[in-house]
């Protein structure tokens, strides 16, 4: 992903805090994780379009939800209760067992103020953790990994987001046997160029080529995994991701993308299978990493560019909305629930405010995770 | 290479082509350098006829997806509708290989990723290719009658869920992309006004049987609405209308054929307001709009020669065209355009593609190499002995926007070989 600056304006000043969330000393915990962090791997989940929060965690004792939601909302019967006030979507009954084993934590009303409704802005924001009314080049996670790694971030199937950015090493890969097979010829030429896309083409031709290399030489470790999750291609993703982690290759940072979250119309059926899919994929790679032992180094979270809208449409959808839930999973999560309960009373032009800033969250990963300085100015929460 | 009485030399009429064609044959080379840039820019854009197109293929309609009885009858007619969305875009493809008139395709694929619809989406085939026809009708012409046909067309109204917008429970989907992507562009219009033109458009909807546009007056909501300002009992005709008073809706117009035309670097603001002035001073033509930015200096300018990324069309589509070798099955093409990020006919999302730099990363820059290298492998001797012979400058010229980054041409190697490595070379890329 590229991007340009158009307008860069200066940070808004100090937000709201929200309950629930503390801040840290960023030393402290850097000095902490100083040592375990370099096998520290997060892996981002992407839910493109917009995922439905307010029925992947519901606010079931709600009378509003179910008032405000005639036809999608979850039955209370199927729904799969966490807590006296939520229960998850019944879709994802396979992550139950990390729930009660305390491995994954819910972050309730993630979002940020001015909330921006089109998908392509707000992707844009959540991508490279800019202000609502700011445009930054780099993604939030090479910007914070800088150079000091071969590969900074791997992508299957999907655009860099949050791993693009001039300094870091990101690869975008569809298949990762395909990749090295088809670019065992490929020559990296080490001229530079003052046009920007041939200089563009250049660096990516040399990333190719050195990292061809790096990844040949460490697959041979690892087994292909894929009969071991689910058949479908987000699955198969799932799979590679665990096949290079296996391989104690120490790529930082992975990306996949979940798609078709866009539901704005007959939504029940289509989210329905959606979460499935996520919950399958996220079991069988919990399962995998587990079995060769690297939960306790990986973190799985989840993101989208907004949530949906509360009330639902004529079509049995929803619309673009604002802030919404997300999930983090891993062996050193602090389980349970962050942030505020849905306030179904005091809505955005239909949408849940947001209690919770992203900025939160990246800088938890960023600062007791990773044990990197935290260059964003919000409060931590101790999911990890 | 000197210029004559004003005539475009090599590199001038190769650019006016590449960028307003699929690929450039170095016979049309030649013929354009007989004039100057202006009555080239003229022959370009007026010579391309609207009416110009392969048979339409013969596509189920809508209401022969909806009988389904038994499994066997439903994944009878599942199959029929995936040959059915094969068969479109292979004439999609077989259009693009053999029109005598590429800025029409040129023009239809830019409306097509402007004013996007999915084909997974919509599910009708047969809608997307009315669609098409449309895009092909109006490419060309006026944009004020382009945004009335597509706010009416059955395959955007279902893309965007508009068919559901009803009475006291809009769907804002088409009407948040009509601001924010057709028209006024992001930041120029509220959520307020969103909800506004939401409603004016309840209402507007697709007849089953007759697979047309239909005005549902007892789902539209007919309420006093305020849109940018304008009040009134507004029906979606009246939000285009506002729309097209805003300068911003010709600007946004005016920065996408910037980057479809001149660059994939950011443009000057004033360039845009002067290209955005006269596409509205000329009550939105088109021709008007594309001449002028094809007569600027900007589009002349060395500046921008040789640094815009191809997109796949340009080039898989454009290597087949100007080299005039055998193409490969048009089923191969529409797979080659999936797997290198331009999905015809089912872009990923309303936004369409970026393009520039977003065409290329780790996964799509080597294959796109090596297919390259198979297009010049694999072509069989004839075609490749039927490809010009010319001096290695003159190939270069032809063949490559800028100099080559690897090693020069030989004399020592012959026609193939040269070929590869004039391919294979990034510059090559870019156009």
């Amino acid at each position: 992903m590229k991007r340009r600056t158009f307008i860069k304006l200066g940070s808004l000043g100090a937000l709201p805090l929200a309950t629930g969330v503390f801040a840290e000393n960023a030393q402290a915990s850097q000095r902490r994780n100083n040592s375990a962090s370099k096998k520290r791997t997060v892996v981002l989940v992407e839910l493109r379009g917009g995922n439905d929060g307010l029925n992947t965690l519901i606010p079931f004792t709600d009378p509003l939800y179910y008032k405000l939601r005639p036809s999608i909302a979850i039955p209370r019967k199927s729904m799969l209760p966490i807590s006296d006030s939520l229960a998850m979507h019944p879709s994802l009954r396979l992550l139950q067992s990390y729930w009660q084993r305390k491995e994954m934590a819910w972050l309730q009303g993630v979002g940020y103020p001015r909330s921006n409704r089109s998908h392509f802005r707000s992707i844009d924001i959540w991508d490279t953790a800019s202000n609502y009314n700011q445009t930054i080049d780099e993604g939030w996670v090479a910007n914070l990994l800088g150079m000091n790694h071969d590969i900074t971030g791997l992508a299957f199937n999907t655009d860099l987001g949050p791993l693009s950015g001039s300094k870091a090493n990101s690869l975008k890969i569809n298949d990762i046997n395909t990749f090295v097979r088809s670019n065992q010829l490929m020559k990296a030429s080490t001229s530079n160029s003052s046009n920007n896309a041939l200089s563009y083409l250049l660096k990516t031709e040399r990333i190719v080529a050195e990292s061809t290399e790096t990844l040949k030489s460490y697959l041979v470790k690892a087994h292909d995994v894929t009969r071991s999750f689910p058949r479908h291609s987000f699955g198969k993703e799932f799979a590679s991701v665990a096949r290079l982690i296996n391989s104690g290759i120490g790529i930082p940072s992975y990306k996949i993308t979940l798609s078709n979250f866009d539901t704005h119309a007959m939504q029940t059926h289509e989210h329905s299978r959606l979460l499935k899919m996520l919950a399958d994929s996220l079991h069988a790679f919990a399962q995998n990493m587990k079995r060769n032992g690297h939960w306790d180094n990986v973190l799985v979270m989840t993101y989208s560019e907004f949530g949906r809208q509360v009330a639902e449409n004529s079509s049995r959808g929803t619309d673009h909305g604002e802030a919404s839930a997300h999930l983090v999973m891993g062996g050193k999560i602090r389980g349970g629930i962050y942030g505020k309960n849905p306030d179904l009373q005091r809505l955005s032009h239909n949408a849940l405010r947001h209690s919770i800033d992203f900025r939160s969250v990246y800088g938890t990963v960023a600062s007791r995770w990773w044990g990197l300085r935290n260059p964003w100015n919000r409060p931590l929460i101790p999911f990890v | 290479m000197v210029a004559v009485m004003g005539k475009m030399n090599l590199q001038e009429a190769r650019h006016l082509l590449m960028r307003t064609g699929l690929g450039a044959r170095w016979h049309d080379i030649q013929r354009y350098q007989n004039l100057s840039k202006k009555r080239g820019v003229h022959h370009a854009v007026y010579s391309s006829s609207n009416r110009w197109m392969l048979p339409p293929p013969k596509l189920a309609t809508w209401i022969s997806w909806s009988v389904k009885q038994t499994p066997k009858q439903r994944q009878h007619l599942r199959r029929r509708l995936n040959r059915d969305k094969q068969v479109l875009k292979q004439w999609f493809v077989k259009n693009m290989l053999r029109t005598p008139y590429p800025l029409t395709e040129r023009m239809m694929l830019f409306w097509h990723n402007h004013f996007t619809s999915s084909i997974n989406k919509v599910n009708q085939p047969n809608l997307l290719l009315k669609q098409n026809i449309l895009f092909r009708r109006h490419g060309l012409a006026n944009f004020r009658q382009l945004l009335y046909a597509v706010s009416r067309d059955p395959a955007m109204l279902i893309y965007l869920d508009n068919d559901s917008n009803i009475k006291g429970k809009p769907n804002e989907n088409f009407a948040r992309e009509l601001l924010e992507l057709f028209t006024l562009g992001e930041g120029h219009y509220t959520e307020a006004d969103i909800r506004a033109a939401a409603k004016a458009f309840t209402g507007w909807t697709v007849d089953r049987r007759s697979q047309s546009f239909v005005f549902r007056k007892d789902l539209h909501d007919n309420s006093i609405k305020t849109f940018m300002g304008k009040r009134g009992r507004l029906n979606g005709k009246h939000i285009i209308d506002r729309i097209l008073q805003n300068p911003h809706t010709s600007e946004h117009i005016a920065r996408q054929f910037w980057a479809e035309f001149i660059s994939d670097e950011k443009p000057n603001s004033q360039t845009i307001r002067r290209w955005g002035n006269i596409f509205r001073r000329s009550h939105y033509d088109i021709r008007t709009l594309l001449v002028a930015v094809l007569n600027s200096s900007e589009f002349w300018s060395s500046r921008y020669r040789g640094e815009k990324i191809k997109s796949p069309v340009e080039l898989v589509v454009g290597t087949l065209r100007s080299l005039i070798i055998k193409p490969p099955s048009t089923k191969r093409i529409v797979n080659i355009c999936d797997t290198l990020g331009q999905k015809l006919l089912s872009p990923e999302t309303p936004k369409g593609y970026a393009g520039g730099q977003e065409w290329i990363d780790t996964f799509t820059l080597p294959t796109r190499i090596n297919l390259m290298a198979e297009f010049i492998n694999k072509a069989n001797r004839r075609d490749i002995s039927r490809i010009p012979k010319l001096a290695i400058k003159d190939t270069e010229h032809w063949l490559l926007p800028r100099k080559p980054i690897r090693k020069s041409l030989s004399h020592a190697l012959n026609q193939q070989q040269n070929l590869h490595a004039l391919l294979t070379d990034p510059a090559y890329q870019l156009t």
